[in-house]
């Protein structure tokens, strides 16, 4: 691993544990066993390192989406969807840093003045509800799922499966014990949608 | 003839202004109820949700249901339709509704101060606590409606033509200046200017079909292309530009849609911004406790943290553990005082910006602060205004450094 790979992996542990402001510079470089200015020869500044750490998240969740199902076969659409759901789980664990860093508050309060942490940010949700869309419309074509509007209905599978995971990692409840209720009230989403809800 | 817009405060004999003006050039009041009448038969909403929408703050739930967004739609596209009669006087809010481009409308504002609007109130039969309450009822609406339609202040002079102060001018004169103000020649419609009202009712159409589907947006239209705005900032912002583009391109009349982002989008959260500018870490040194822990508060107010000690000697262990990145510092302090506190820090921490706030200071003190390296030198009393403004200053030069 190179050195600059060194730091961002420091910098991922320590922005997810203690925020970006909490986190300092010299405590970086003290994790990474690196000098302080080797670390501003590669970074501009912390706001820098912060945005390089988010797009090596970004790269290793998009390479692990792509592993897990882009590159899978799946013998119909409502076994994709449960494909990605399986993933982000799964993600969870093994690139638990990464999530963690993604989740913090400083990830949108920077991309709400940054259009390129913006973008970093939304191409790492965009890989889950691509993949999530494309289920659903596989699935409506080949009957697996039910007439739902494909899109929307990827924005809220996704953002329950968002919520319960900070549920987990907030330690307000233990989700993954509900792995296979997810799994079940997904697919009574999906292919039961036909009631129209009034406003 | 070009159209006239009548906005106003209450009490400030707008009515009778309105009628002497139509009188004099023979045009057709339309006011705010009429439309709201129109737009509830043609689009079977009730009359009392349409009004709700306009004179009153949204309800917290409304960011669910978008029920604001769906009635300013409906009154856009009953207010675009009727624009093509010309020859009328928009008496009341809905005018603000009609865009600039649509060039062949005087906007007028009539005004008053609150005395003179009291009195008029009192002549009325009103008691003066009811004319109180009642203006300040109707100048939140104005507020409310103006903020929501132009994101301005109701009275603010870029909304209007001609803004008439109906305290210093009598309802004949005002009605005279309105009425020979019309017959300007930059007011005739022209070509360009009634294409701007199809336009107007094309983008009517759009936004009221984006609303319909939840999303309260701008639209712009030129000639069949509609230009939708995202003012909110949104992380997923590629995703919801299709689904305007879809909803948008759905529309009869629309031959093209673009999207593009507001000038608010990467700054929607003024307290965010806020945020970014105001230093983190902020050390305050006073002997003083009351003053000190007070203005601890006060910037509290204001989102600026700050950590408060009361001498020399704690000041120095605090910036050896902590570094902070701005200091406020008082010079006159029993121990060890402002002065040497400011020289050992501007020799070992000298990245730390020191402003002085100083009770007794003098001008010998300031060129001495100074030459040592202060950012600043401010005298007690301070405006908390200006110490903010001192600290982002100060902020921004430990950013730089």
């Amino acid at each position: 691993m190179t050195l600059k790979q060194n730091i961002l992996e420091s910098a991922t542990q320590l922005f997810a544990t203690n925020g970006f402001r909490n986190t300092s510079i010299s405590a970086i470089a003290k994790s990474a066993g690196a000098a302080e200015g080797t670390i501003f020869h590669h970074f501009k500044n912390k706001e820098d390192v912060f945005l390089c750490a988010l797009n090596r998240a970004k790269g290793l969740i998009i390479d692990a989406v792509d592993e897990q199902v882009n590159s899978r076969h799946f013998a119909n659409g409502l076994q994709m969807v449960e494909g990605v759901i399986n993933v982000y789980f799964c993600l969870s664990e093994q690139l638990s840093w990464e999530l963690l860093l993604l989740f913090r508050s400083h990830s949108y309060e920077l991309a709400s003045v940054n259009d390129a942490c913006r973008t970093t940010v939304e191409t790492i949700y965009n890989c889950f509800l691509n993949a999530m869309s494309e289920g659903i419309s596989m699935g409506k074509e080949d009957g697996s799922i039910a007439d739902v509007s494909t899109s929307k209905t990827a924005v809220i599978i996704f953002g329950m499966l968002n919520g319960l995971l900070r549920f987990d990692i907030d330690n307000i409840f233990p989700v993954h014990t509900l792995y296979f209720d997810i799994l079940q009230s997904c697919r009574k989403i999906l292919t039961n949608g036909s009631d129209e809800v009034q406003i | 003839m070009p159209s006239i817009t009548l906005f106003h405060g209450n009490f400030v004999h707008s009515k009778d202004i309105c009628r002497k003006t139509a009188d004099i050039l023979g045009y057709q009041i339309v006011y705010d109820a009429d439309l709201i009448q129109a737009a509830s038969e043609r689009f079977a909403i009730a009359e009392n949700k349409l009004s709700r929408a306009v004179y009153e703050k949204p309800s917290a739930f409304d960011k669910f249901t978008h029920e604001k967004a769906r009635c300013v739609a409906y009154l856009k596209s009953v207010i675009a339709s009727d624009l093509a009669e010309e020859n009328k006087i928009y008496y009341g809010f809905l005018g603000l509704l009609i865009p600039a481009s649509v060039s062949h409308v005087l906007n007028v504002c009539l005004v008053a101060d609150r005395v003179s609007r009291i009195t008029v109130a009192t002549a009325a039969g009103m008691t003066e606590k009811e004319a109180s309450k009642a203006i300040l009822k109707h100048d939140e609406s104005c507020i409310f409606w103006a903020e929501h339609v132009h994101h301005k202040d109701p009275w603010d002079a870029s909304l209007y033509d001609i803004i008439l102060p109906t305290d210093k001018k009598d309802v004949t004169e005002c009605a005279e200046i309105i009425s020979s103000s019309v017959k300007n020649d930059i007011l005739m419609p022209t070509k360009k200017s009634r294409q701007a009202v199809e336009d107007f009712v094309l983008a009517a159409r759009v936004e009221l079909a984006l609303a319909q589907a939840g999303h309260g947006v701008t639209v712009s239209a030129d000639q069949g292309a509609v230009t939708v705005v995202i003012e909110k900032n949104v992380i997923m912002l590629a995703r919801l530009e299709d689904e305007l583009k879809q909803i948008a391109a759905g529309v009869e009349g629309v031959t093209e849609v673009f999207t593009k982002v507001g000038p608010n989008f990467y700054r929607n959260d003024v307290y965010r911004r806020y945020d970014f500018e105001t230093p983190a870490k902020v050390l305050l040194v006073d002997d003083e406790r009351e003053f000190v822990e007070t203005l601890s508060e006060r910037m509290l107010m204001r989102d600026m943290g700050s950590h408060v000690v009361y001498d020399g000697e704690q000041a120095l262990t605090f910036v050896q553990e902590e570094e902070p990145e701005v200091m406020v510092l008082d010079l006159r302090m029993p121990g060890v005082d402002g002065f040497e506190v400011l020289r050992r820090i501007k020799k070992e921490h000298s990245r730390v910006e020191v402003i002085i706030l100083t009770g007794h200071g003098s001008e010998a003190d300031r060129s001495r602060c100074m030459e040592m390296g202060a950012f600043a030198y401010l005298e007690k009393p301070v405006n908390i205004d200006k110490l903010a403004e001192t600290l982002k200053a100060a902020k921004a030069k430990y950013a730089q450094d």
